[in-house]
């Protein structure tokens, strides 16, 4: 077994990895830039130099490919590996304007981090900044700060590696090199705002979120994008009460594509509908609030009439609808069909099914989407905001639904039901993953959860005739 | 010390030669016989024993570095001549593509059996008009003579740069073929291994390749016969600054930095030497006293310096230092690429406060400053540019220390109205 040492610490080597991946997955820091697991080498910034037993000077971590009995010293050990490291941060700082107060990145900034942990405490730096464009269109989302800009090239591997496209490269040479558009002009990729977690520092700033709220006054949660079947795996974060933004998480398991971590536009902006402030607050029955045991009976007495249907969508989590389809018991099956909206696919990580959980709906035993319901369909539950078609001859309704509808305005009962923000629960993507949604925000409704309401009804509702079990 | 004749004569004469006057004088025979009889290894281990060192720069020997190419990689191997001679101070390799095209073009077809490539670039420096101009005529006239493409199947490219100073570089002029910013590559993979399309490349300097024909045609040990051990045969170098008769000259290796002033006039009349650049405007600089330093490599090095690209400067008197280093940080900060950051940053940072010197407002602390950001910058940025300007930093700032804190105690240039620099920018005026 072929072992090398980072600060004296014993790792086994493993094929194809550089020094610098080895220290991160053993938990030694080294502090870099340019270098990003999805991304790759590139050697650029020159911010992991280590010094290695044997080799004269310093080399970079990131670049470096560990041998049997090399003995690698990162800035914890070796002086001149700290040295080296202090000296580009202050290179890096010559010419980056510092504007951490007004800038959306401080607070979870490497430059601002690294700075702090292995920077220098003062600038010996005493000419004239250099002054580049301070806000640069890029487009629908994104503005570039090329101040800021430390010239890493992250985004420009990101767009040409990842999105196959050269839309973003580097004009000028040297201290005026700056990145550039060229005669696009604009982003138009719809991956584009990966570019904005990506970006180490503050030169790539999202339209959405730019100015908005300072991170440490945010509050997070590790979720999953409700946005399509891939799931993405996501941190979700919120400002007061509101949620103001997903980004992509590194440990995740889906959605990240052959390498990732990364999510579609379409998704990370489409965020507007679970903030919207006309939610349901309270269960109903026939227009008027109830409790929440007369609207589970309610509900239950309308779920027991016979051939009443259950249509769920599936933006429900697998606990609420294995609860759900227990509400329709028969001995075919659960007597139920799904909803949900779709769209075209994109190719890449966005899917045509625009709900996160189908195979959890499969599970749970929920059929499939159907055209048109059958003639003489008097009694349907819905659960979820799809604008399901109701026919005329359905008499008996009840709806579970975050916010009111046409379709709440015609049922007998209606429940109020969280969002996939407010709630924890499992949903699985198209490849099967499992995933936690962790409650990032308080339901707007006080009460059980609906996967509990559900089964509290299902408890209520006659259970078909047990069928002979075969032997 | 012996001045040779070999790859300087035409340039002497005045003779820019066509292929009817390189065949005249004996040009191509080295190629006719090493495509009709020798193998690619005999070829290879001729350069060898001859030691030619490369002559673009870093002085590594040629034939060791053909050596480095995978023999059995499926992929095509490729050489690239690099006709980038950009370093200031330097136009040696100029002179033999002006003069002697063919000689170039020869050692190219050479190298390629050498290192079983069937294809190669020239990398003209977009600036040398002149010099495309005439190896196009020249490869024109060799491949019509069946010399180069064809049936031999050795096939010879021009490829001319766009003017910036890193396609000198051998992994950014790679880049630069490619079609791609030219931003040098993190080593390794060296080229020989991963080079021009991610194929195994060696990449020669002009006079390396020139010379080849030459040892191939009077063998190794007549090469060896000149120089030193370590550094066998001769020689160009490029004079220039305040000697009398700036010009080219070809010497055995070994000659002393005095004895190449002597060849050209000496010192400029009325005027004392100050310091000597031997290798282009990135190698330390040797004090007057220095000068009789033979130019070999071992012991230019123990003189702490290096042979580089052998532009050679000679600087008067007349000189301000700070000045001259100022000029010099300049050029290295408009030529950075600007990918890494101890070189894009850095070497700005130096290029301001030395102008700030030269212009009276240098601080206490300033020297200091300088030569610490020199080790910050030295040895941890991609490629050698970098260390290219902080080499003349740092050796400028020690040598001529009393002139710098000079600059900062008058809050001024002392020698005003007296630096040569400043009577030529007063001249333009």
């Amino acid at each position: 077994m072929a072992t090398f040492k980072i600060d004296g610490r014993e790792i086994e080597i493993r094929d194809g990895q550089s020094v610098l991946e080895h220290s991160l997955d053993a938990g030694i820091e080294i502090p870099h830039f340019c270098w990003h697991k999805t991304l790759g080498f590139d050697g650029n910034c020159r911010m992991c130099m280590c010094e290695v037993e044997g080799m004269p000077g310093v080399q970079i971590a990131c670049g470096m490919q560990p041998s049997d009995g090399m003995e690698v010293s990162t800035q914890e050990t070796s002086e001149t590996a700290r040295e080296a490291q202090e000296g580009v941060l202050e290179m890096l700082l010559i010419n980056h304007p510092l504007d951490c107060t007004i800038c959306d990145q401080a607070g979870e900034c490497p430059l601002q981090e690294n700075t702090h942990k292995y920077g220098p405490a003062a600038s010996r730096f005493e000419e004239s900044k250099l002054t580049k464009p301070k806000k640069e269109d890029w487009g629908e989302h994104i503005i570039f700060d090329a101040e800021r800009c430390i010239l890493c090239t992250r985004c420009t591997r990101f767009m040409s590696d990842v999105r196959d496209d050269d839309v973003i490269g580097i004009s000028g040479m040297g201290d005026k090199s700056t990145l550039t558009l060229g005669a696009a002009g604009e982003l138009k990729d719809d991956y584009q705002l990966n570019v904005v977690d990506l970006c180490p520092v503050g030169a790539l700033t999202s339209k959405h979120t730019r100015f908005h709220e300072r991170v440490w006054f945010m509050d997070f949660a590790e979720t999953v994008c409700p946005g399509c079947s891939t799931g993405c795996s996501v941190t979700a974060g919120a400002f007061q009460g509101e949620l103001r933004r997903m980004k992509p998480r590194e440990v995740g398991l889906a959605g990240h594509g052959p390498v990732g971590p990364w999510m579609c536009d379409t998704g990370r902006l489409d965020i507007d509908r679970w903030n919207s402030a006309d939610r349901l607050s309270e269960p109903t029955v026939g227009g008027e609030a109830v409790s929440w045991d007369d609207a589970v009976q309610a509900a239950a007495d309308i779920a027991s009439k016979p051939g009443a249907i259950g249509v769920a969508t599936t933006m429900a989590t697998c606990e609420e609808l294995g609860a759900f389809a227990a509400c329709f018991p028969s001995p075919e099956g659960p007597r139920t069909a799904r909803s949900g909206a779709t769209d075209k696919a994109d190719g890449f990580l966005l899917t045509a099914d625009r709900t996160m959980n189908a195979r959890g709906a499969d599970a749970a035993g929920i059929g499939p989407r159907v055209k048109a319901f059958g003639e003489g369909v008097e009694t349907l539950f819905i659960l979820g905001d799809d604008p399901v078609e109701v026919p005329d001859t359905v008499t008996s309704m009840v709806v579970m639904a975050t916010a009111p509808t046409d379709l709440t305005r015609r049922a007998q009962v209606v429940l109020p039901w969280a969002t996939p923000f407010e709630k924890t629960g499992h949903v699985e993507n198209k490849d099967g993953v499992r995933q936690s949604l962790s409650m990032l925000l308080q339901p707007r409704h006080a009460g059980p959860a609906a996967d509990v309401v559900l089964r509290r009804i299902a408890a209520l509702v006659p259970q078909p005739e047990p069928e002979e079990a075969e032997a | 010390m012996k001045q040779t004749h070999f790859l300087i004569g035409p340039y002497e004469a005045g003779e820019k030669r066509d292929l009817a006057a390189y065949r005249a004088a004996g040009g191509y025979a080295s190629w006719e016989r090493v495509r009709s009889e020798m193998s690619a290894e005999s070829v290879r281990e001729e350069v060898k024993a001859a030691g030619v060192r490369g002559r673009g720069g870093a002085g590594f020997p040629a034939g060791v570095k053909w050596g480095f190419v995978p023999q059995d990689t499926g992929k095509p191997v490729y050489l690239c001549c690099n006709a980038d001679e950009s370093e200031p101070g330097t136009f040696k390799d100029r002179m033999i593509i002006e003069f002697d095209p063919h000689r170039m073009i020869e050692g190219c077809l050479i190298a390629c059996h050498a290192i079983g490539s069937k294809c190669g670039y020239i990398y003209v420096r977009r600036e040398f008009d002149l010099g495309i101009e005439v190896t196009q005529a020249a490869l024109a006239e060799a491949r019509a003579a069946g010399l180069v493409g064809g049936d031999n199947g050795v096939e010879l490219h021009i490829h001319v740069g766009a003017g910036a100073y890193i396609c000198g570089e051998e992994t950014s002029l790679l880049n630069s073929i490619e079609g791609k910013r030219p931003y040098p590559r993190n080593k390794p993979p060296f080229p020989a291994v991963e080079g021009l399309f991610g194929c195994p490349t060696i990449v020669n300097n002009v006079e390396t390749l020139a010379s080849v024909p030459l040892i191939i045609e009077k063998g190794a040990d007549w090469f060896r016969s000149m120089g030193t051990d370590k550094d066998p045969g001769f020689r160009l170098y490029s004079v220039s600054g305040h000697v009398n008769d700036p010009k080219v000259v070809e010497v055995e290796i070994g000659a002393t930095v005095n004895e190449v002033i002597e060849l050209c006039g000496g010192v400029r009349d009325g005027h004392a030497l100050k310091g000597v650049i031997v290798g282009g405007s990135s190698v330390p600089i040797l004090l007057p006293d220095a000068c009789d330093t033979p130019m070999d490599a071992e012991s230019l090095r123990e003189a702490g310096t290096f042979a580089g690209s052998s532009g050679f400067m000679v600087l008067d008197d007349s000189v301000c230092m700070v000045e001259a280093l100022g000029n010099l940080l300049a050029f290295y900060t408009h030529e950075s690429c600007g990918q890494c950051t101890p070189c894009r940053e850095g070497i700005h940072w130096t290029d301001r406060v030395v102008a700030r010197i030269e212009a009276g407002e240098g601080r206490e602390g300033d020297l200091d400053l300088l030569l610490g950001l020199g080790d910050r910058i030295l040895g941890k940025t991609v490629c050698a540019l970098a260390d290219g300007a902080v080499m003349p930093l740092q050796s400028y700032i020690r040598l001529y220390k009393g002139e710098f804190e000079a600059h900062i105690t008058s809050q001024g240039c002392p020698m005003k109205g007296v630096s040569a620099g400043t009577e030529k920018a007063e001249a333009a005026v």
